[in-house]
């Protein structure tokens, strides 16, 4: 009815459309950045001792690990799919990273921990895009091979701890202008992958082969490539995400980063990227997650028991989705 | 052989592997094996069938683990009260409720079913562990609550006759009413069955209820079993029950398979499992063959899914 009209009338009212369509598509993208400041506002106001430069500083820095896994997830949600597999991937690669260091050195080391996680990625990403395996299934394969090997190389190691102070140690400890090494790191790879979705052809594909497949090869994208290459990318941002959690403890432990991934995903869908796929920015990732952690700091300083922020958190993505289905019913009407 | 053309391909896995573990595996063809063997594949059996069916209308579960630790949690902390039958019955509608919920959020308001259903398995673990303060919750001494899970019928655990009967029950469902024809249609174009006059939100509702019965009778076979309330139940439930239907040939587009593949694809992750444990393998390489066995499988199904269709299009050229 609606194309019947713009079509039947002239050049103003046909650009009605897109014009609609644009300011819903930024309402959309703010709403994540702007749950997220509600949620700030409303810990503020309830919770004491909230609102000091010190609890801030400690929010950025619980939630650089979940900054980095949320920015990995978004490359393959983007892209109409999701890795369960990043928190066994982030032990693996902390476990291997420990291993080596002895061996071949610290940045060395660092090195392969994220080649580790890189290499998971990009076997997930092979078995999903060139052989059409559904995302579930093969990312559950790996994170039971991934969560297997880690154990394995556990229980043959002697020490899983980080000997001395070397750089790792540093990038823990250590803070620069108020917020911790980790944050920085963490807002260079943000910067990072901001970058290559806004000005990359290969940012371009990810939403092109996210809105429409069949289309994005059409005209030329590369779509089998573009996905193992988001997938590689998650593995690498999870590898990344096991040298943070190592530096912030000093130890590897094979079965650390249970449940990070469904907060990565979490954090995805409270920013209001689309599962569906092609919509969805860095900063909208980094609000979910900020929101995650804002919301579990408040609680906690509260003295509430962990366990209500988790039902908090189930309510807040059953509600992300309620917002959108009524977003898009206004929309309709 | 149009006959066999018709079975599922995981039946002739099922028997290859079943005959290679006989041959194989230590102490596996004993009657106290084939028994631990009934009880361990029967509570995965009844929520793979569920999974299935709710699979079927393009939908997805990942709240089960969470709803079957819903149940231990509600009839732990209602049976001193109300006896243990009853509070049973509390369990089970807390179980259904949470069914419904999901249902009516994922049909009627068309939000992702993975959404919605991460959401609730976040949220209801959340809310069993405030529940009972975070740590497991013992059954008060003198209430007794193991009667299911260890009679038995004719030498067979009950857990497993729930399966068979679960099992036979969604069977005729699916493939000899009209329901399960819908299902199919509504699972293989949503589009197209809108337009046939199905009404397609009831019957994505209707399927996630489904699949919340069978939750709530794995979730009664499992508290009767443990007797305690545990918010960590089974975790990795709804995981093993996708898995679960992608071996036994369900694709997870949806449309297609029956409960036979869910059965037989638990049966195979059973046998499987029974396998490692009976060669004393350590648990980390267990988690890894079991991993390469899910990928494995469903790659298999790929690639001779697409050999078959080259093989029929070859056909079909010699024969114009």
């Amino acid at each position: 009815m609606n194309t019947q009209l713009s079509s039947a009338s002239s050049q103003p009212w046909s650009r009605l459309p897109r014009l609609q369509q644009m300011t819903s598509l930024n309402a959309q993208a703010l709403s994540g950045p702007m749950a997220c400041m509600l949620m700030i506002a409303v810990m503020a106001s309830i919770s004491p001792g909230f609102v000091s430069a010190n609890n801030f500083g400690n929010i950025f820095s619980q939630s650089s690990v979940l900054f980095v896994l949320a920015i990995g997830q978004m490359f393959v949600i983007l892209i109409r799919g999701f890795d369960i597999s990043v928190g066994a991937v982030a032990a693996l690669a902390s476990v291997v990273a420990v291993q080596a260091m002895p061996h071949v050195g610290e940045s060395a080391a660092i090195m392969l921990g994220i080649m580790t996680g890189l290499l998971a990625g990009a076997l997930n990403g092979y078995l999903i895009a060139c052989h059409g395996l559904q995302p579930i299934v093969v990312t559950l394969g790996t994170t039971l091979v991934v969560r297997g090997a880690a154990t394995a190389l556990e229980e043959a190691a002697d020490s899983m701890s980080l000997g001395g102070d070397g750089m790792l140690q540093l990038l823990g400890y250590a803070a620069f202008l108020g917020l911790p090494l980790l944050v920085w790191l963490a807002a260079i790879i943000s910067l990072s992958a901001w970058l290559i979705t806004r000005w990359l052809p290969f940012g371009r594909w990810l939403y092109m082969v996210g809105g429409n497949p069949e289309a994005a090869r059409l005209v030329g994208v590369p779509v089998r490539s573009t996905e193992t290459l988001a997938y590689a990318l998650c593995g690498a941002c999870a590898g990344l995400a096991g040298m943070f959690l190592l530096a912030r403890s000093g130890t590897a432990i094979a079965t650390e980063g249970a449940g990070m991934e469904l907060q990565a995903i979490a954090a995805c869908v409270i920013g209001g990227i689309a599962l569906g796929g092609g919509r969805g920015s860095v900063w909208q990732a980094l609000a979910g997650a900020l929101f995650i952690q804002a919301l579990l700091n408040g609680l906690n300083l509260l003295g509430s028991s962990p366990f209500v922020s988790e039902m908090v958190l189930g309510a807040v993505i059953v509600s992300a989705g309620i917002l959108d289905y009524v977003v898009r019913k206004f929309k309709r009407d | 052989m149009h006959m066999l053309k018709r079975w599922p391909a995981s039946l002739w896995v099922f028997i290859a592997l079943f005959i290679a573990c006989l041959i194989a595996v230590p102490r596996f063809g004993t009657v106290q094996n084939f028994v631990n063997l009934g009880r361990m594949a029967a509570i995965l059996a009844l929520v793979s069938i569920g999974q299935g069916v709710v699979i079927m209308v393009r939908g997805l579960d990942f709240s089960i683990g969470s709803a079957v630790a819903l149940f231990s949690v509600a009839t732990v902390l209602c049976a001193p009260v109300l006896g243990v039958a009853p509070a049973f019955g509390i369990g089970a509608v807390a179980v259904l409720c949470l069914g419904m919920l999901n249902g009516v959020l994922i049909s009627y308001l068309k939000l992702p079913a993975f959404l919605v259903t991460l959401g609730a398995m976040i949220g209801v673990h959340g809310l069993c562990s405030v529940l009972v303060g975070g740590v497991p919750i013992e059954a008060p001494v003198g209430i007794d609550m193991s009667g299911l899970a260890h009679a038995g019928w004719f030498g067979i655990p009950v857990p497993a006759w729930l399966a068979a009967v679960a099992f036979g029950g969604s069977y005729v469902l699916m493939e000899y009413t009209s329901f399960g024809r819908e299902a199919h249609l509504i699972g293989s174009n949503p589009r197209a069955a809108e337009l046939a006059g199905i009404p397609v939100p009831l019957r994505i509702l209707q399927a996630y209820v489904l699949n919340a019965m069978l939750v709530a009778v794995a979730g009664a076979v499992l508290t009767s079993r443990l007797g305690s309330g545990q918010p960590n139940l089974y975790p990795e439930l709804p995981f093993e029950a996708i898995a679960a239907c992608a071996i036994g040939g369900i694709p997870l587009t949806g449309g297609k398979g029956s409960p036979l593949h869910a059965v037989l694809g638990v049966c195979i992750l059973a046998l499987f499992m029974n396998a490692l444990v009976l060669f004393n393998f350590p648990t980390y390489l267990q988690s890894m063959l079991l991993g390469v066995l899910i990928v494995e499988s469903v790659l298999v199904q790929h690639l001779a899914g697409r050999f078959a269709w080259r093989a029929g299009s070859a056909q079909m050229q010699t024969n114009t």
